[in-house]
């Protein structure tokens, strides 16, 4: 944010130009006035001493007046003349009194006046006594002592001229420096608003555009967003469908193993039951043979026992029809008994007295898991034993295959969707138990593995 | 005496095997009736008066439990065989528990039921075990022909 710093610093010194130039505006006014006010102050002082001047004259006239004729009033008007000095040289004095030259110059007028004031008393007692008036020695005295009365009062008149031509020239240059200061203050103030502005607008404009782009952006990622939302969708449903049909897949070879299953048992199986009837009863009729046909016969009878277990393994290997009849409690065992001596694998088998019957798909899904486990602990895992745990567990009926062979190795275990590459087998256990709102676990390690099915029993019935 | 037998079962091939060992028997056996399903066991039995009816389990209809059941009830006379492919001691006592006094599998057949119908026909039990030959009775052996009427209602 250097820009607003700097826009701020702008701002901040342009209000500080314009409060200058406020100030100066008032110091000019002040500085004017000072000027106006010593203009003031020596016409008052002219006038001082113009009063003064007239006094005197006044007072001198009124003593000639009365020299000349010896009237009464005119000594009045002397007398009133006189009283009245005092008061104008105080005055004149105050004026005057904060500069030396002009306050030597009153002293000097002071003393000046006193002096005339003196020869005229001295001429008017002359008068009173009665003596004769010589008019030449008189102005041979009052003509001098006028002249220097009048260059006294004109040293005070040229003083006061010299300090005020002194004074309104500073306060001059003061109104102007004064002047001067607003005039600049206010020009370079009202650039720096200007500047301000213009940075403002600046980053208005910029502030806009970014804000245009970042909309357009969001637009876009709307887009994007709405465009990968679909993705998932048509992802989600295809998963979906995925998955139905593999249940469906799962089901139809259900259905096929059992039809198979039976036809096998059914069918097949009674032929061959017949069969070894007819071979049986062949063999019983003990007078017609001989004994190499004796030998034949109960080969043949061999082979058709043979025949039917076969029939029986295989069938009862695609369907276990005591499943349905018997449950899980009976059918587990007798399928780790053929197991067992099929693989040479021990099993053992751990069940909850209590274990009852669940519904028909749990218990074919439960057994369909133990088959497809100890198929791979045949196949893959190189154990000698396995052990097979039923238990109700939570409202869930949880069976366990373990066994102590060398494990499924670890990525395979650990892949996205949970088992996918582990084969089409264990993909056909976890979407059973899902599809009855179970979880299906594998644990595996070097030293054995673990398959754990665990499905919500809600149907379950009593043994 | 004559005694009277009633098989059914869904398979051809199956009758005719306890066809073929009645007749070999020697016994003074008659097969009165031949049933293709549980429904129609039922019906000859009450119709025919068999004193043993021989039953297989998986049939259409009605299951050769659940008609040595009815038949067990509505004509108690008549003995009750049951003679399945399936080897299952819980079928055993479920077969007993319908009202069946025998049971024995397919696959010896040669060696049991004769022995069995015999030992019904005496009023007793026969409930054999698979692999083992511990017959309840020992039956005597008559010459003679074999004499079979089969009536079979065509469904």
């Amino acid at each position: 944010m250097m820009q607003q710093a700097r826009a701020n610093r702008v701002f901040q010194f342009a209000i500080a130009l314009l409060c200058v130039s406020g100030v100066a505006t008032y110091l000019s006014f002040f500085y004017s006035r000072i000027g106006e006010r010593w203009v003031t102050h020596t016409q008052e002082v002219r006038a001082t001493v113009g009063d003064l001047e007239a006094t005197v004259n006044e007072a001198g006239r009124a003593r000639m007046g009365y020299l000349m004729s010896g009237v009464d009033s005119e000594l009045g008007d002397y007398r009133s003349a006189v009283s009245r000095i005092p008061a104008v040289l105080l005055h004149l004095r105050e004026l005057t009194q904060d500069n030396p030259a002009q306050v030597d110059n009153c002293a000097r007028l002071d003393s000046l006046t006193t002096g005339r004031i003196n020869t005229w008393q001295e001429e008017i007692r002359q008068r009173q006594a009665g003596a004769a008036i010589d008019y030449s020695a008189i102005l041979a005295q009052n003509v001098p002592l006028a002249s220097q009365y009048a260059a006294a009062t004109g040293a005070v008149r040229a003083e006061e001229s010299r300090l005020l031509q002194i004074r309104t020239r500073t306060a001059q240059r003061r109104f102007i420096m004064a002047v001067a200061t607003v005039g600049l203050s206010f020009a370079i103030g009202l650039l720096l608003l200007y500047l301000y502005f213009r940075m403002l607008t600046e980053e208005l404009r910029a502030r806009t555009e970014a804000q245009e782009a970042l909309r357009t952006a969001n637009q876009e990622l709307g887009a994007e967003v709405a465009e990968r939302r679909a993705a998932e969708q048509r992802l989600e449903k295809s998963e979906k469908s995925l998955r139905e049909l593999s249940l469906h897949v799962l089901r139809s070879q259900e259905e096929e193993r059992k039809r198979i299953g039976r036809e096998l048992h059914d069918s097949l199986g009674q032929y061959l039951a017949m069969l070894k009837l007819n071979l049986d009863l062949l063999d019983s009729a003990e007078d017609q043979h001989s004994n190499s046909n004796r030998e034949q016969i109960q080969q043949c009878v061999r082979l058709a026992e043979e025949s039917m277990r076969e029939v029986r393994t295989i069938s009862y290997l695609l369907y276990p029809p005591m499943l349905e009849e018997v449950g899980l409690k009976s059918a587990i065992p007798w399928y780790l008994e053929g197991f067992s001596t099929r693989s040479n694998v021990q099993t053992s088998f751990e069940i909850d007295p209590e274990f009852g019957r669940l519904d028909r798909d749990v218990e074919l899904a439960l057994f369909r898991i133990l088959q497809e486990s100890l198929t791979n602990v045949h196949r893959h895992s190189g154990s000698a034993v396995a052990n097979v745990r039923l238990s109700m567990t939570n409202g869930c009926a949880v069976l366990q295959i373990a066994d102590r062979g060398k494990g499924i190795p670890d990525k395979l275990l650990r892949t996205a969707d949970g088992h996918a590459s582990l084969g089409v087998g264990v993909r056909g256990m976890n979407e059973r138990v899902r599809q009855l709102g179970g979880k299906l676990e594998i644990t595996s390690s070097p030293t054995g593995t673990a398959v754990t099915a665990s499905v919500p029993a809600n149907g379950q019935s009593a043994a | 005496m004559l005694k009277r037998l009633l098989i059914a079962d869904d398979h051809e091939i199956v009758l005719e095997g306890i066809r073929n060992l009645v007749g070999r028997s020697g016994r003074p056996w008659l097969i009165s009736g031949e049933a293709r399903n549980g429904e129609d066991a039922v019906a000859m039995v009450k119709f025919l008066k068999p004193d043993v009816a021989i039953l297989d389990i998986t049939m259409p209809q009605l299951s050769g439990l659940a008609a040595a059941k009815q038949i067990s009830e509505c004509s108690p006379d008549c003995r009750i065989l049951i003679f399945t492919m399936h080897e299952s001691g819980r079928l055993g006592i479920e077969a007993r528990n319908a009202g069946a006094h025998g049971y024995i599998v397919k696959a010896q057949a040669a060696r049991d039921l004769i022995r069995a119908v015999d030992a019904l026909l005496e009023g007793g039990t026969f409930f054999g075990v698979p692999d083992d030959a511990a017959p309840t009775k020992e039956p005597d052996k008559k010459p003679g022909g074999l004499f079979y009427v089969a009536a079979s209602f065509a469904r």
